[in-house]
């Protein structure tokens, strides 16, 4: 029965009120069931002894060719995020023959290492560019990054089972549960350090691959993430010849600035 | 169109336009396209990680937009005082594409082309992403390369992994 001396307006305010107090009230609920379901884990070292033996089983490889498909946010000064698509692809040969090939809609980089010689070529332009390098891939990355201003994308391939792991920076690792990717079983996992939270399914059994990676970068604002789902071929035989850039006709060669003087 | 400034540039262009003016008389007036690109020119925080451990913090900053619009934007003024006829060349570099990253790539259009004109100045030592749309040579001196285009000069280097071109004195 309605009062007719009740305005709508009152009794549209009054069905607020209602409705605002049964959400809190659901609110502090669903709150209450989260804590108590969701344990404290910290580093659990189940899922730490599994990075350890994909980094263990990675450096075991003698060669091996890894196809990635990639997005990456890039954050405008206005905060707008943008995501641009990609693929990068690592030919590898024990113990320090690497080919890059880096590509988006915006860029295309081909990298050559053949342990001693780097040549960074950008084949739409015909620029070419080399650095004497020596040492294992994973050098490589920290010094092309350091002294050259050049991010390897998935550099971890080559930093996991090696001292610069990384490992020990975690601060957080659980394990979220069983997962497929592209068909293929594997345990999603989750991991927090400092300045990244990321996410990696790693292949059950006894081929612990990096099957998908997502890396959210949580010391910027906008948190922009980068995502690669991975191709593997361990088979892939490379010939020797194929580490070594040898300029196309036209190329020309460039000089690589050194990242102190980068502006 | 007008190019767009965003603010980082023009924070960035105040102690450059002065420098340009000192160069002023050196600072013969070519045209050129600016990347016409929607994301040309963008100012991009350039900070998203692509891989779990930190290569390094060096690397920041040397691959961002708002340094490399800066020479575009600044020489905007030089322009402005020399009284160069802008207007007769405009629509020179209609329907150019350059790729934001100045991977220039010839027949590959992947956005719709918008006309727009800047002027860009050859003040020597300054860096820009992309050479004048035509007219520029590769030319090989001794072990160092340079893209000739008409008088003036220009060394194309990797910065990270951008080629940027810096103006030089003409080598010989």
């Amino acid at each position: 029965v309605v009062n007719p001396n009740v305005t709508p307006s009152i009794r549209r305010s009054f069905r607020r009120a209602v409705f605002v107090t049964a959400v809190l009230l659901g609110g502090a609920h669903a709150a209450q069931a989260q804590s108590a379901t969701t344990p404290a884990v910290e580093r659990d070292p189940a899922v730490l002894a599994r990075l350890t033996q994909m980094g263990d089983y990675l450096r075991s490889l003698k060669s091996f060719v890894v196809k990635a498909e990639t997005a990456k946010d890039e954050v405008l000064q206005s905060g707008q995020k943008l995501q641009f698509a990609g693929t990068v692809e690592y030919r590898y040969a024990r113990p320090d023959k690497l080919r890059v090939t880096v590509k988006t809609d915006r860029k295309w980089r081909e990298f050559y290492f053949d342990g001693k010689t780097l040549t960074q070529a950008a084949p739409r332009m015909g620029y070419y560019g080399s650095l004497e390098m020596p040492g294992k891939p994973g050098e490589l990355m920290s010094d092309l990054a350091q002294r050259y201003g050049i991010d390897m994308p998935l550099a971890d391939l080559f930093y996991w089972g090696t001292p610069a792991s990384g490992v020990e920076d975690i601060t957080s690792a659980s394990l979220i549960g069983p997962a497929r990717v592209g068909g293929i079983d594997c345990d999603h996992y989750a991991l927090r350090q400092p300045g990244v939270d990321w996410q990696i399914w790693i292949e059950r059994g006894a081929k612990p691959l990096p099957r998908r990676i997502v890396i959210t970068t949580t010391d910027e604002v906008e948190q922009p993430q980068f995502s690669a789902t991975l191709g593997w071929d361990l088979g892939a035989q490379t010939s020797a010849s194929a580490f070594t850039y040898m300029p196309p006709k036209g190329a020309k060669r460039i000089t690589m600035k050194p990242a102190a003087t980068a502006n | 169109m007008q190019p767009s400034i965003t603010r980082a540039e023009a924070t960035a262009r105040r102690p450059s336009a002065s420098a340009c003016l000192l160069a002023g008389a050196l600072a013969t007036v070519l045209l050129s396209g600016l990347p016409t690109d929607a994301w040309a020119g963008r100012d991009v925080k350039n900070n998203t990680r692509t891989s779990v451990n930190k290569n390094s913090n060096s690397n920041r900053n040397s691959n961002t937009n708002v340094n490399r619009n800066t020479n575009v934007n600044s020489n905007t003024n030089v322009n402005r005082n020399t009284n160069v006829n802008v207007d007769k060349n405009v629509n020179v570099n209609t329907n150019r594409h350059v790729d934001v990253d100045v991977d220039v790539d010839n027949g590959w259009h992947p956005v719709a082309a918008v006309a727009t004109v800047a002027v860009t100045a050859a003040v020597v030592g300054s860096m820009v992403n992309t050479l004048p749309p035509s007219g520029c040579y590769p030319v090989q001196v001794g072990p160092t390369l340079y893209q000739q285009c008409g008088s003036y000069w220009y060394q194309p280097q990797y910065s990270g992994t951008t080629v940027q071109y810096v103006v030089v004195n003409p080598p010989r």
